[in-house]
């Protein structure tokens, strides 16, 4: 409760701190004659409803940003939280009207952010169209040259800004809880982790193998340790330890480094690739990993009764969406060659300049034929499992915590120090701060917000820009929020360095456009509008509504 | 009396069939499926995915479907965790569960009758204040405020316990005594009036009449079927909270697995009340 007040009372100096501004400017404006800011003409304007998943922080910010409207713009705007799935269904059948979203992106390009927002795009939600964007979206996704691709994108995202169906609100911050004894760790956009480098130090010396034990905690139970059926980052983390792509990420900058592939060769046109197998890669039941496993997975992937979520991930190869769809049925047809064991020639459909970053993913991993036809369903469970990865699972008790030990046939084995690794599956996010604190484990992944403050400057918080932003979606098909000024209007009511000052309190950059530039760096984003309660008046009025502030 | 336990035993199962039939109707008409997520599938994957659980078919069809699953004992794949069966997830739930609700029975039981035992032989004294004081608070503070205060003061300042899992006694202490602490200050209340009609020589025909094993039975189902919250705070791997967890995730089928294990929790010591009445009471005859 304490801390709760506080936070209200933050918001509320701060809104006291603005009232005063804006009193002045209001005072100055009286003097030089122009009409003040609650000018009575024109239609009132309509209540608002803002949806939102329940979430104490959703909650907060949705708090906030109802004051601010109500305040700078005199707008009376609801709040209706709802779970969940109810949340999702809601945004889908754009029964909302301004409702507040998340999105993370697969890897560091505009496209993974501005493809949503095509018309009928399956994740626009906004009811939102336009033929130019649309057009923009499209030719740069076909556009061979970095430098004019880039281009396109600045220039949609500038459509997208000036006409804001979405309203970007800040970057997402990481924050990573470690002790001080774990080295190693590596801090990325993505959040992503890959241990192999981890190692435990105390008192300035390695910790010998057998003490080499790494606990940490997952934040919920797996869903499936199925990479090919995988959706979720809970799975990713796992997934990393234990299996291994053709390239693997490169901890820091995530750039693709050799993994299973030792080598590849890309044509100018980046559609086809040749990946060289190493020879020294090993399943876990010591079989070499050949450029067959690739075909065999990707292939099963590819299937529709593998009922593989993200099957699309591979739609980028020649073929393969066909395939997907039963259009043809000779898989020969699709752009995946085994030219021999250690050979893998890949044919795309049209550039992809971002292909190489897709191969660490999930779903694009290895799976071991023999195990998957022989055990079917239970292929992952620790006694059939076979991998090959760093880690090797060798307990996975639900809802409990999965056990992986050091794989001894990893090619690289020799440099990988830690000797297991124990992941908790504990959903409740102050229960895993509590396991940090009394040292039953060494990582948690997030820091939830009543622990903001006492971490604030603690030497064991890890922040770093997320590849992610947080943003409201308004739903453009109705009235008020069909017109353009009204939607930025909204946007320019709010001031986001209090928001992240004094509600969310984690660093987080404040963002004027939607994609996370920090992370793209040959990427230049259009000049988004800062906070202007004046022009956010302005502007109302000119799309014809009265503007009472109340002051 | 065998005859009175056969019928009844057979009277659950018309219960038991309208409680899954409500159950999987309710289900489907939740917003959302087991499918949606934020990140939107493409048109055709979300089809296939949806023709390989069967989820296009019509309700009916796949209603029955699934009953005659239900009918061989299988209660089908979990939608959420691909890797594992409805009935394989029970299977390994169900016993921590009891395990710890069991616990958190004997702690009250063991807490709960002497302290109101003691209390009756003293009444009115400083005693009887103490303990009526204590099963106040014990009654009237949510288990989740007393599970995280043990977790803070006895895991994470005294590191004498773990804050969470489940198996090893260090690990048990906090979600057990967080569960039955309210129900040892129950029993302590019942035990208090039932000692008191006992010392007033009024026999305990008055602490029957009064509902007491009544409560005590319904009380020992509550408690078996162990706390969606303790077992999210603590970590342990019990089926308790996938009652709740299961719905809000649309996993059609482990929802309606965890309904009919509760629903035949209560049904059975539904019928242990009424039997224990026989017991107790002379007067009531079952033909």
């Amino acid at each position: 409760m304490m801390k709760r007040n506080r936070k209200a009372n933050g918001i509320r100096s701060a809104s006291a701190k603005l009232v005063v501004a804006a009193l002045a400017i209001a005072m100055l404006a009286g003097c030089s004659g122009k009409p003040k800011s609650d000018d009575s003409s024109g239609k009132p304007f309509p209540k608002l409803q803002l949806l939102y998943n329940i979430s104490e922080s959703h909650k907060l910010i949705a708090e906030t940003l109802q004051q601010m409207w109500k305040k700078e713009l005199g707008i009376q705007v609801d709040l209706a939280n709802v779970e969940w799935k109810t949340y999702l269904k809601s945004l889908q059948s754009l029964d909302y009207q301004i409702a507040r979203a998340g999105w993370i992106g697969d890897y560091p390009d505009p496209n993974t952010f501005l493809d949503m927002f095509v018309t009928d795009g399956g994740n626009n939600q906004t009811g939102w169209s336009n033929a130019e964007y649309d057009r923009l979206i499209k030719t740069a996704a076909m556009e061979g040259d970095a430098d004019e691709r880039m281009k396109m994108f600045h220039d949609a995202e500038e459509i997208l800004m000036k006409e804001m169906p979405i309203m970007p609100i800040y970057f997402y911050v990481n924050k990573n809880l470690v002790k001080d004894f774990v080295k190693g760790m590596h801090f990325n956009m993505r959040d992503l982790h890959i241990l192999k480098y981890v190692y435990l130090e105390k008192n300035g010396k390695v910790l010998p193998p057998q003490e080499q034990v790494f606990h940490f905690n997952l934040s919920a139970e797996p869903e499936t340790l199925d990479p090919g059926l995988m959706t979720g980052s809970v799975e990713f983390t796992i997934s990393t330890q234990i299996f291994e792509g053709l390239v693997q990420y490169d901890p820091d900058t995530l750039e693709p480094i050799p993994g299973m592939a030792e080598s590849w060769e890309v044509n100018d046109e980046h559609t086809e690739f040749v990946f060289h197998l190493r020879r020294n890669a090993k399943w876990t039941n010591g079989d070499p990993v050949t450029a067959g496993d690739f075909v065999y997975s990707w292939k099963r992937v590819l299937e529709p009764e593998t009922t593989a979520e993200y099957a699309y991930q591979l739609f980028y190869i020649k073929n393969a969406k066909k395939y997907y769809d039963k259009e043809i049925s000779d898989f020969s047809q699709v752009g995946l060659k085994a030219v021999d064991d250690f050979t893998l020639k890949v044919t795309l459909d049209s550039p992809t300049h971002f292909w190489l970053d897709l191969l660490a993913f999930h779903t694009l991993m290895p799976v071991n034929k023999k195990c998957v036809e022989k055990f079917n369903d239970k292929w992952t469970r620790p006694e059939n499992i076979v991998t090959n990865g760093p880690f090797k699972l060798t307990e996975w008790k639900p809802k409990s915590k999965l056990v992986m030990t050091k794989n001894p046939g990893y090619y690289d084995a020799a440099n990988v120090r830690l000797s297991k690794l124990v992941a908790y599956s504990v959903e409740d996010n102050i229960t895993a701060v509590s396991m940090f604190e009394a040292g039953q484990s060494y990582w948690v992944n997030t820091i939830p917000l009543p622990y903001a403050e006492k971490y604030m400057n603690d030497p064991q918080a890890k922040k770093t820009d997320f590849l992610a932003v947080y943003y409201y979606r308004f739903n453009t098909t109705k009235e008020p929020l069909n017109d353009p000024r009204v939607r930025r209007a909204l946007n320019l009511a709010i001031n986001k360095d209090e928001l992240v000052k004094f509600v969310t309190k984690s660093g987080e950059k404040t963002a004027t456009t939607f994609v996370p530039h920090m992370h793209m760096k040959d990427y230049e984003p259009p000049q988004g509008e800062d906070y202007n309660p004046e022009e956010a008046r302005r502007l109302l009025r000119e799309a014809g509504y009265a503007v009472k502030t109340g002051k | 009396m065998l005859r009175y336990v056969a019928r009844r035993l057979l009277t659950a199962i018309p219960v038991l069939w309208i409680i899954v039939t409500i159950t999987f109707f309710m289900m489907r008409l939740a917003p959302g499926g087991p499918f949606s997520r934020e990140r939107v599938m493409p048109a055709e994957v979300q089809k296939m995915i949806e023709e390989r659980y069967h989820l296009d078919e019509p309700l009916v069809k796949q209603y029955f479907r699934y009953m005659g699953n239900l009918l061989r004992g299988d209660l089908g794949p979990s939608f959420r965790y691909k890797d594992r069966s409805v009935n394989e997830i029970i299977a390994a739930g169900l016993p921590t569960t009891l395990q710890l609700g069991s616990l958190a029975l004997l702690f009250a039981l063991l807490v709960g009758i002497p302290a109101g035992c003691l209390a009756a032989f003293r009444q009115n004294s400083a005693v009887d204040y103490a303990a009526m004081s204590f099963s106040m608070v014990g009654v009237s503070v949510p288990n989740f405020v007393v599970l995280s205060t043990l977790i803070y003061f006895f895991a994470v300042k005294l590191k004498i316990l773990t804050v969470s899992g489940w198996g090893r006694w260090d690990q048990m202490i906090c979600p057990v005594v967080a569960l039955g602490l309210m129900y040892s200050a129950y029993i302590a209340r019942l035990s208090r009036a039932g000692m008191l009609e006992v010392i007033r020589q009024d026999f305990i025909r008055t602490a029957r009449a009064k509902g007491l094993p009544e409560r005590l039975v319904i009380m020992g189902a509550a408690i078996l079927t162990g706390s969606l919250i303790i077992e999210t705070i603590s970590g342990v791997p019990g089926i308790g909270r996938e009652f709740v967890n299961s719905a809000l995730n649309r996993d059609y089928t482990l929802t309606i697995g965890t309904v009919i294990l509760y629903s035949g929790f209560l049904i059975i010591f539904n019928l242990a009340v009424d039997i224990v009445y026989a017991f107790l009471d002379p007067r009531i005859v079952y033909e």
